[in-house]
C-alpha cells in the first residue's frame, strides 16, 4: 500500500491538486461571468441612507427608538450620522461592485478574443461599475450643477482591482463624466440581444442608466434620447394595473414585464414595511380611481404601510424599469418644450395606473403646470424605490420645486432646507481614518 | 554548519581511550521491579564517583574496567539508587525500584523516534500514564491540564472546554492555525479528540522547542503533542486490566449569571418604555413581545383595569427563569466510563486487545454521549531481524440532543428570555413563552385553521431529535526490518476515517415543524409544507493516508561515542468531503414517508407577513485535499555519555494553492547540544546526582493554507436567479510567504540529593517573522472580507520551571511538585495603526510593542453628577458629546492595562502519601494578565432583552455618582457610543489574577501480590475538579478564566477502579 501511494506521488502534479474544490481561479470568461452574476453583490444593496431621509414616510417614535443610532440619525437629517459607527453598506458594498467589476475588467484582457462572451462580460463590467458609481453620487456627493461641477467633491474613482489603492476623491464633473463614459464603452461592445435573464445587465439597461445619468445632470436632451433607445428596446411595455390582484399580499411579481434590470435596496432593519408608514397627505394625495393606491399600500393597524415592491417581496425595488423611462421621456419633452409628446407619454403610463382616462391631464396646457403635474406622478410611481432621494437634491436646484423637509421625533421639531449640506451624507470614518479622503461638511 | 560537524567529528577519533587488553567484563541487565521493563541510561558509577557504565536501551549494561572494590552505585532519575556489590557473571539480573516522585524517567517519543530524556537537547514535557491517571475525563487533551508546563489552556472565548485552545509557551503566530499538532502513534491525527480513549494512552510528550518540534516541520510552529498509545510487551504473562469510572457533574450554576437581571427591575424598564411609545403593537410580522407589554396595551385600550394588571404584574414578579430552567431542563450530570484491556506476550509475539465504553449524560436533560473504542494491537517478530506491527482503532460515538437548552428558549433576534418566562402555569401545566411570535397570535393560529403555534417549551422535550453518529478508524501497519547490525529500516503506512453523520428530526407537533407548514399555509388554506415531521440529514467524510519510510542508524564506537541517525521520507494526504444534505417534509418515521418534491424556486406569501422560499436541501457539495511530501533527518551525538550534539532538518512540500512552485516548500531545521554536568564527577554524585544543560535553536514554520498569491474564488448557485456565480474569497496577494517562527531554548535539569529533588529550568524566545494576520482595510477597496497578509513580527519569551521532590519521604510521604511559567510577548515591526474603536472588542487589533492580545480601554471620568450620564473628555474638558469624543479619538488616548492572556501561570501539587493511602491537592494559578468584565448594556437590554446585574447599581439620584460607574438608565433617544464609550471604559477592566483549586484526589492503591496473589496492581479513586476559586483580585465575582461565560466551571466529581489481573 506504501508503495501505491509513493507511485501516486511521484507524478510532478502530485503537489498542484487543488486544497480546496470550491476555490477557483479566474481561469475562462465564464468565471468571469460568474463574478459579475453575483446577485447578493450586484444586484442587490442599494443605497438606503437617501431613502430613510426621504420625507414620505415617518416613523412613530418607539419605531425610532428602536433604530440603530446611525439610521436615526440619518432619519432624524442630523449632522453627525454615523458617529463613528461602522460598517456603512451603502459605501462598502457599492465600492465592492466596482471592485468586482474591476477584477473582470482586469482580468478580461487575457481572453480578449472578440467573442460575443469577451464583448458581453466586458460590457456587463462596465454598466455595473457605471450603476455602483451612479448610486454612490447620489448618497455621498452634492447635486450636479454646471456651475459647481468642476469644484464640487466627487467620488474616488476607483478603477484598479488592487484593493488597498484608494485614489483622492474626483471632482463632481469627473465622477458623472466618468459614469456617462462607462456606459458609453458598455454600448460600444455592440452587444445587441437583450439578456432574458433581468438581474444581468442589458443594451436596454445601459441606455436607461444613461438617461437617468442625465436627468440627475440635467442634461435633458440627452435624457429623452437615451430614454426613448431604452423604450425602443424594451417594446415600452407596461403592466396593466387594471389586471392586477390589488388586494394580494404582493401584487407585483419578481421579473415582472416592466423591469429592466433588477436590483433592490439593502434590506436593514429601518427599511422594514411594518416600521414605514405612509405620510397621509402623499397617500391621500393618489386619487379614487388611481389604482395605485391598493396596488402600492395597505392599512395595517398604526397606518398606511408599503407593498408595492417590484421585488415580489418586503424587499424595496431600486432596479430600472420602463415606467421610469416613460416619466423620464415624458419630464424631458415637457422642459424641452413638446408638450404632447410629453403628456402622450404621461398618458399612455397613467392609462395603466387608473381606473378611467385621466381628465386632468387634457386640462394642462401650461408647460410649468404640466412639469409639476408630470414630478407628482414621478413621485407616485417611483416611490421606495430609491430614486426620490436624487430627485429631491436635483429639483432643490429650481426654486419653484424646492421644498423644506419636516420631520419630527416625538420631541423635538427637524428641518432640512432646500440645498442644505445635509442632503449629502458623511463618508464613512475609516475610510476618511485608513486613506485621508476628503470628509463632506455637513 | 556540516565543517563544524566534520572538525568535531574528526576531534573526536583522537580522543579514543586505549583500552586494555584482557579485562574483568561484568554485564547483565537493568529492569524496573515493578514493571520488568528494561531501564536504560543506569549510571554505574564506583566509589571514586567515575561511570563505569551506563545501560543501553535494552537496560544491558557492561563493565569492561576491573572494578577496583567490587561495588557500585546505580542511579537514575526515576529509581531508588542504590550500591551493588557486582559479581562477574554475564548476567546479572539487577531490579530497580521506582521513585514515589511523579517524574518518571521517560522515553521521549516524537513520533519518528524515541530517545531517552537525558540524552535530549531539546525542551520536552512529557506526561506519564500515572499522572494522567491524576485526574478523570472523556477526552485526553484535558486531562493534560495542570501536569504540563507551559501549556495554557485559553478559555477566553467560552465556558465550554470545547472552545478551548491550547497554547504551548504562549503565541507564535498571530492568526493563522493556532492549534498544536497532534500526533498519535507516530502520524498526524485528524480525527476527533474523542476518539482518543485516555484509558489507552501509554505516554503524552509535548515538544516545546524547534529542536523538538522541527522534526514536524510546517505544522509544528504551534508545538506538538505527541500521544503514544499502549501495546503489549514481549515476555509479559498475560494480563487483563479493568477500570470503571463514573463522574458526576453538578448542575450548572445560573445564579452567576452576570447578565441576569431580576424581574422586577426588568418589567420597570419595560413599564418605561412602554410610557415612551416604544413597542409597536402594529407590527405586521407579529414579533414577540413580553406579557407585560401585552398586558400593558391592554391596560391602554382598556381592555383591562388597572388592579387586574396591578395583579398581573404582582403575579410574575418574583418568578425568576433560572429556577424553573435549574429545575425543569438541567439535572446532574452523570458520566460512566468502562474500560478492560488483555495484554500479553510470548518470545515471537506480543497482543493487547481492549474495549472502551463511555455513556455521559449531559446537564441538559435528554441530551446524552455515548461511545465504544476497541483496538487491536499486534506486535510478531517473524525474525530477530524482521518485526511486524499492526493497530486497529475502532471508535463509534453517539451524541443526542433531545433536551431543551435555556439558549433553546431566547426568541427569534433576542439575546434572552424575560427573567419572569415561566415553564409551568399556574395549574402545573407546560406554559408556553413567546418565541417566533406575540402570544395571543400563537395562540388564536388553531382558530384561524392552522396548527397550534404556541412555543411551550417543557411539552418540546423529545420533539426534536438530533442525533449525531460519528464512527472512526484507525488502521496502522508497521514493517521493521533490520538488514544488518545496528541498521533498522521501518516502512510505515497508516489510515485514518471519520465519517460525521448528522440526523435531526422535529415530531409533527414539534415547534419547528408546526411553525414551517404555518408559516407557509396560504390565505386560501393550502398548505405549501405538507402536514407532518421533517427530517434534516446531512454528513461530511474525512480520510487520511499516510506513508513512511524510516531508517535509522544507532552504533556506539569504542564504548565512547554513540551516533543515532534517523532519516525518512513520508507523505501524507488529507481529504475531507462535504456531502449535500436532505430535507424530507410531511415526513413519518413510523411509516418511513417524506417529501422532496416541493417547489425550492418560488416565493410564497408567509404568515403572518411577507414572503419566503421554501428551505431546500443543501445543495453544497465539497472536497478539501491537504497533501505533504517531507524529508526529515535527525541526528545525534553522545561523546562519553556526556556531550551532545543533535542536529535536524525537514522540507515540507505542499499543495499549497496559488503560488509559485518554489513557494510551495520551506526547510525547517534545529541544532542541539547538551552537556551532562553530572557525569564530570565534579559533585558528590549523591548530592548532585543530575545535573544537565542543553541549548538549541531552530526555525519552524507555519503555513496558512486559505492565503494564496493569485484572485481565487468560491461558487454557489443563486437563488434568485438559478445560475452559478462566483464569489471571490482571496485577492491577489503576491507578496505571501511562509510565516517561520525561529525559537532559542536553553535548559537546566538538575538533581539533588540523589534525585529526591529534581526538577528543570527552560528559558526560551521564540520570534516569529512575516507572521500573518488580519490587516483592516478601506472598504473603498472593495474587498470586505478578512484580508491577511504577513504582517507583523512576534517576539515572545518566557521560562519554565518545574521541581519535584519529596519534602517527607518516610513512611509518610509528603511530595510536591511545582510548574511554573513566565510567558511575555511583543508584536514587533508592525507598521499599522488600527482604528481606537477596534481595540475594545472581543479580539483586539495588535499593536507596535504591545502584546497581540491586551487590553486597552476608554479613560474613564466618572458619571455626570446631574444625569448620570458617563462623562468624556473632549477637548480637555469633561463633556458628554460623544459623537465628538469618538471622532477625536486617537491610540494614545487609548489606556493600556497590560496582557489579556496570563503572563506567569501555573501548578502546584501537594500529595501526600501513606502505606496505600494517598491524597494530592493541585492548586492551579493564572495571573498577570488583565480581562474586561461585561456590564449593563442599554442598547441591549431595550431591544434584545439582555440585561445585567450592574443594572441595579446604576446611578439613580444625583450622588450616585460617588458610589457606582454604572450609568443612569438613558432616557430619550441615545446613541450607540454611550453604551460604547462605558462598556469599552477603564472602569471595566480587572486584573485577572486567582489561583484555584485545580483539582484534588483521593486514592488508595495495591500494588503486586500482597494479599492476593491474583491481584498485581489495584487502585481505587476519587477525583474532584473545578473546586473553585481560593483567591482572586477583581471584585467581581467574576471567574477571570471564563470572563464571557454565563456559568463558571462546572464541579466534577469522579469515583473510580483500577484493576490489573
Amino acid at each position: 500500500m506504501a508503495c501505491a501511494v509513493g507511485l501516486t506521488c511521484c507524478n510532478d502534479g502530485w503537489l498542484d491538486k487543488k486544497p480546496d474544490q470550491k476555490i477557483a481561479m479566474l481561469n475562462s470568461l465564464s468565471d468571469l461571468q460568474a463574478l459579475l452574476d453575483n446577485n447578493s453583490i450586484m444586484n442587490s444593496n442599494t443605497p438606503y441612507l437617501g431613502e430613510l431621509s426621504s420625507p414620505y414616510f415617518y416613523l412613530e417614535s418607539g419605531a425610532l427608538a428602536r433604530l440603530q443610532s446611525h439610521d436615526r440619525n440619518a432619519y432624524l437629517w442630523k449632522t453627525d450620522v454615523f458617529e463613528g459607527y461602522d460598517p456603512i453598506i451603502d459605501w462598502d458594498w457599492n465600492f465592492r461592485k466596482i471592485f468586482y467589476t474591476n477584477v473582470v475588467l482586469e482580468e478580461a484582457r487575457r481572453f480578449d478574443d472578440g467573442s460575443v462572451d469577451y464583448r458581453n462580460v466586458m460590457a456587463s463590467a462596465f454598466f455595473l461599475r457605471a450603476w455602483a458609481n451612479f448610486q454612490l453620487v447620489q448618497v455621498f456627493c452634492p447635486a450636479y450643477s454646471e456651475e459647481t461641477a468642476e469644484t464640487a467633491l466627487g467620488l474616488p474613482l476607483k478603477i484598479s482591482p488592487v484593493i488597498d489603492d484608494v485614489p483622492d476623491r474626483s471632482t463632481l464633473a469627473d465622477s458623472y463624466g466618468h459614469i456617462v463614459a462607462d456606459l458609453r464603452s458598455c454600448l460600444n461592445f455592440e452587444i445587441n440581444y437583450r439578456d432574458p435573464i433581468k438581474a444581468r445587465p442589458s443594451v436596454a439597461a445601459a441606455y436607461a442608466l444613461l438617461a437617468k445619468t442625465f436627468l440627475l445632470m440635467g442634461d435633458y436632451s440627452q435624457a429623452l434620447e437615451n430614454a426613448r433607445h431604452a423604450l425602443e428596446i424594451t417594446e415600452s411595455r407596461l403592466i396593466d394595473y387594471n389586471a392586477v390582484d390589488l388586494e394580494a399580499n404582493f401584487p407585483f411579481e419578481l421579473f415582472n414585464e416592466e423591469v429592466i434590470f433588477q436590483a433592490s435596496i439593502s434590506p436593514v432593519s429601518a427599511l422594514r414595511p411594518s416600521r414605514l408608514l405612509v405620510d397621509t397627505v402623499f397617500y391621500n394625495s393618489y386619487g379614487r380611481d388611481d389604482l395605485r393606491k391598493k396596488a402600492y399600500y395597505f392599512h395595517n393597524t398604526g397606518g398606511i404601510a408599503y407593498k408595492g415592491s417590484y421585488c415580489g417581496s418586503d424587499d424595496f425595488f431600486s432596479g430600472i424599469s420602463v415606467n421610469e423611462l416613460y416619466l423620464i421621456a415624458s419630464e424631458c419633452y415637457i422642459r424641452l418644450g413638446e408638450l404632447e409628446k410629453g403628456k402622450e407619454m404621461l398618458r399612455a403610463l397613467l392609462d395603466k395606473r387608473l381606473k378611467t382616462d385621466d381628465a386632468q391631464i387634457d386640462s394642462l396646457t401650461d408647460a410649468a403646470d404640466l412639469l409639476g403635474y408630470v414630478l407628482t406622478q414621478r413621485q407616485k410611481e417611483l416611490v421606495f424605490r430609491g430614486i426620490l432621494w436624487g430627485d429631491l437634491k436635483r429639483l432643490n436646484r429650481e426654486p419653484e420645486f424646492a421644498r423644506t423637509l419636516i420631520r419630527g421625533d416625538g420631541t423635538d421639531i427637524y428641518e432640512l432646507p432646500p440645498n442644505d449640506k445635509r442632503y449629502v451624507m458623511p463618508l464613512p470614518d475609516k475610510v476618511v481614518r485608513l486613506s485621508g479622503l476628503v470628509q463632506n461638511e455637513r | 554548519m556540516n565543517a563544524i560537524i566534520y572538525k568535531f567529528l574528526l576531534l573526536s577519533t583522537f580522543l579514543i581511550p586505549c583500552t586494555a587488553v584482557s579485562q574483568q567484563t561484568i554485564s547483565g541487565v537493568v529492569s524496573a521491579r515493578e514493571t520488568r521493563r528494561p531501564i536504560a541510561e543506569v549510571t554505574f558509577r564506583n566509589i571514586d564517583n567515575e561511570i563505569v557504565a551506563v545501560s543501553g536501551k535494552d537496560g544491558a549494561f557492561e563493565i569492561k574496567h576491573p572494578i577496583k572494590a567490587d561495588s557500585v552505585l546505580l542511579s537514575h532519575v526515576a529509581f531508588r539508587s542504590k550500591w551493588m556489590l557486582l559479581s562477574s557473571r554475564d548476567s546479572n539480573h539487577i531490579y530497580l525500584d521506582a521513585k514515589e516522585n511523579e517524574l518518571e524517567e521517560v522515553q521521549i517519543s516524537t513520533g519518528y523516534f524515541m530517545v531517552p530524556k537525558d540524552r535530549a537537547t531539546g525542551s520536552f514535557a512529557s506526561v506519564s500514564e500515572r499522572q494522567l491517571n491524576q485526574t478523570a475525563g472523556t477526552d485526553i487533551i484535558s486531562r493534560l491540564e495542570g501536569i504540563t508546563s507551559g501549556l495554557n489552556f485559553d478559555r477566553r472565548t467560552a465556558g465550554q472546554s470545547y472552545d478551548l485552545r491550547l497554547r504551548i509557551r504562549g503565541l507564535s503566530t498571530i492568526d493563522a492555525e493556532q492549534d498544536p499538532l497532534i500526533i498519535l502513534d507516530n502520524f498526524p491525527f485528524h480525527g476527533s479528540i474523542e476518539s482518543i480513549n485516555p484509558n489507552d494512552v501509554a505516554s503524552v510528550t509535548v515538544l516545546k522547542d524547534a529542536a523538538a518540534s522541527s522534526i514536524w516541520g510546517a505544522r509544528a510552529g504551534n508545538g506538538v503533542i505527541v500521544i503514544n498509545t499502549k501495546r503489549g510487551k514481549i515476555q509479559q504473562p498475560f494480563n487483563v486490566s479493568i477500570s470503571a469510572t463514573s463522574k458526576f457533574i453538578e448542575k450548572p450554576n445560573l445564579g452567576y449569571n452576570p447578565y441576569f437581571m431580576p424581574s422586577a427591575s426588568f418589567i420597570d424598564v419595560e413599564e418605561m418604555l412602554f410610557a415612551r411609545d416604544f413597542y409597536n403593537n402594529n407590527d405586521v410580522y407579529k414579533r414577540p413581545l413580553t406579557p407585560i407589554v401585552e398586558k400593558l396595551f391592554e391596560l391602554q385600550q382598556q381592555l383591562i383595569d388597572g388592579s387586574a394588571y396591578d395583579a398581573f404584574k404582582a403575579s410574575l414578579q418574583n418568578n425568576d427563569i433560572r429556577n424553573e430552567v435549574n429545575r425543569y431542563l438541567h439535572q446532574t450530570g452523570y458520566e460512566q466510563q468502562y474500560f478492560v484491556s488483555l495484554s500479553g506476550g510470548s518470545e515471537r509475539m506480543t497482543n493487547l486487545v481492549s474495549f472502551g465504553y463511555d455513556r455521559n449524560m449531559g446537564n441538559t436533560r435528554r441530551d446524552d454521549f455515548s461511545r465504544a473504542t476497541v483496538s487491536v494491537k499486534n506486535t510478531y517478530r517473524i525474525t530477530p531481524y524482521l518485526e511486524l506491527l499492526t493497530n486497529l482503532n475502532y471508535f463509534h460515538s453517539r451524541t443526542r440532543d433531545a433536551g431543551i437548552a435555556y439558549g433553546d428558549l431566547v426568541p427569534q433576534g433576542k439575546m434572552a428570555v424575560y427573567p419572569y418566562a415561566a415553564l409551568v402555569d399556574g395549574s402545573g401545566n407546560a406554559a408556553a413563552i413567546a418565541k417566533n411570535h406575540r402570544l395571543d397570535y400563537a395562540g388564536q393560529a388553531e382558530s384561524l385553521g392552522l396548527l397550534n403555534w404556541e412555543y411551550r417549551p417543557l411539552d418540546e422535550m423529545g420533539r426534536t431529535r438530533s442525533q449525531q453518529l460519528r464512527p472512526e478508524y484507525r488502521i496502522n501497519i508497521g514493517l521493521n526490518v533490520r538488514p544488518i547490525k545496528d541498521v533498522s529500516v521501518a516502512l510505515m503506512y497508516e489510515e485514518q476515517g471519520q465519517h460525521t453523520e448528522l440526523e435531526t428530526i422535529y415530531e409533527a407537533d414539534a415547534y419547528f415543524a408546526r411553525n414551517e407548514v404555518n408559516r407557509f399555509t396560504q390565505t386560501d388554506g393550502n398548505r405549501i409544507i405538507p402536514m407532518g415531521g421533517i427530517r434534516q440529514g446531512s454528513s461530511t467524510k474525512g480520510a487520511s493516508r499516510f506513508a513512511r519510510v524510516n531508517a535509522s542508524y544507532e552504533a556506539s564506537f569504542a564504548a565512547v561515542h554513540d551516533v543515532s541517525i534517523v532519516a525518512g521520507w513520508e507523505i501524507s494526504q488529507r481529504k475531507e468531503t462535504n456531502l449535500p444534505g436532505s430535507i424530507l417534509y410531511g415526513f413519518d418515521r413510523d411509516l418511513g414517508i417524506g417529501q422532496t418534491m416541493l417547489d425550492y424556486t418560488v416565493r410564497h406569501p408567509t404568515l403572518p407577513f411577507g414572503n419566503a422560499l421554501v428551505s431546500q436541501p443543501p445543495a453544497y457539495y465539497n472536497e478539501r485535499y491537504d497533501r505533504y511530501l517531507s524529508y526529515y533527518f535527525n541526528g545525534g551525538y553522545l561523546f562519553r555519555g556526556k556531550y551532545n550534539l543533535s542536529v535536524s532538518a525537514r522540507k515540507d512540500m505542499s499543495n499549497l494553492f496559488g503560488v509559485n512552485q518554489n513557494q510551495k516548500g520551506v526547510p525547517l531545521w534545529s541544532v542541539g547540544v547538551a552537556w551532562n554536568v553530572a557525569r564530570e564527577g565534579f559533585f558528590d554524585a549523591a548530592l548532585v546526582s543530575g545535573l544537565r544543560l542543553r541549548a538549541t535553536y531552530g526555525s519552524s514554520g507555519n503555513v496558512d493554507k486559505s492565503s494564496t498569491a493569485f484572485t481565487t474564488a468560491n461558487y454557489y448557485t443563486s437563488s434568485l436567479t438559478g445560475l452559478n456565480y462566483a464569489q471571490i474569497i482571496t485577492p491577489p496577494n503576491p507578496n505571501l510567504r511562509w510565516e517561520k517562527v525561529n525559537t532559542t531554548n536553553l535548559g537546566l535539569d538538575f538533581g539533588i540529593w540523589d534525585n529526591r529533588w529534581q526538577g528543570s529550568v527552560e528559558w526560551y524566545a521564540k520570534s516569529g517573522v512575516d507572521l500573518m494576520g488580519f490587516t483592516e482595510l478601506d472598504p473603498t477597496g472593495g474587498f470586505l472580507e478578512n484580508y491577511r497578509v504577513n504582517y507583523a513580527n512576534l517576539k515572545t519569551h518566557g521560562v519554565d520551571v518545574s521541581l519535584n521532590g519529596a519534602v517527607i519521604d518516610r513512611g509518610f510521604k509528603w511530595n510536591v511538585m511545582l510548574l511554573a511559567s513566565w510567558v511575555k510577548d511583543r508584536i514587533t515591526n508592525y507598521t499599522d495603526e488600527p482604528r481606537p474603536q477596534t481595540m475594545v472588542g472581543a479580539s483586539t487589533a495588535a499593536l507596535l510593542d504591545r502584546p497581540r492580545y491586551a487590553l486597552y480601554s476608554y479613560p474613564w471620568h466618572g458619571l455626570d453628577a446631574d444625569t448620570g450620564d458617563p462623562l468624556v473628555k473632549v477637548n480637555e474638558e469633561l463633556s458628554t458629546d460623544y459623537v465628538a469624543f469618538n471622532s477625536g479619538l486617537s491610540i494614545p488616548d487609548m489606556v493600556y492595562h497590560g496582557p489579556a492572556m496570563p503572563t506567569f501561570f501555573g501548578n502546584f501539587r501537594n500529595r501526600f502519601s501513606y502505606r496505600q493511602f494517598a491524597v494530592s491537592i493541585n492548586l492551579g494559578w493564572k495571573t498577570g494578565f488583565y480581562y474586561r468584565s461585561p456590564s449593563i448594556s442599554y442598547g441591549e437590554l431595550f431591544n434584545s432583552w439582555r440585561g445585567h446585574r450592574d443594572f441595579d447599581k446604576r446611578w439613580q439620584k444625583p450622588g450616585d455618582e460617588q458610589f457606582t460607574d454604572v450609568p443612569s438608565m438613558p432616557t430619550g433617544n441615545f446613541s450607540y457610543l454611550r453604551d460604547v464609550i462605558y462598556l469599552g471604559s477603564e472602569a471595566l477592566v480587572q486584573r485577572g489574577d486567582h489561583i484555584r483549586i485545580h483539582d484534588m484526589l483521593l486514592e488508595y492503591t495495591v500494588d503486586d501480590g500482597r494479599k492476593w496473589s491474583w491481584l498485581q496492581h489495584a487502585r481505587i479513586f476519587v477525583h474532584a475538579k473545578n473546586l473553585g476559586i481560593l483567591w482572586r483580585s477583581n471584585p467581581d465575582g467574576i471567574d477571570p478564566d471564563v470572563p464571557f461565560s454565563a456559568i463558571p466551571p462546572q464541579l466534577h466529581l469522579s469515583f473510580g477502579i483500577q484493576l490489573t489481573l
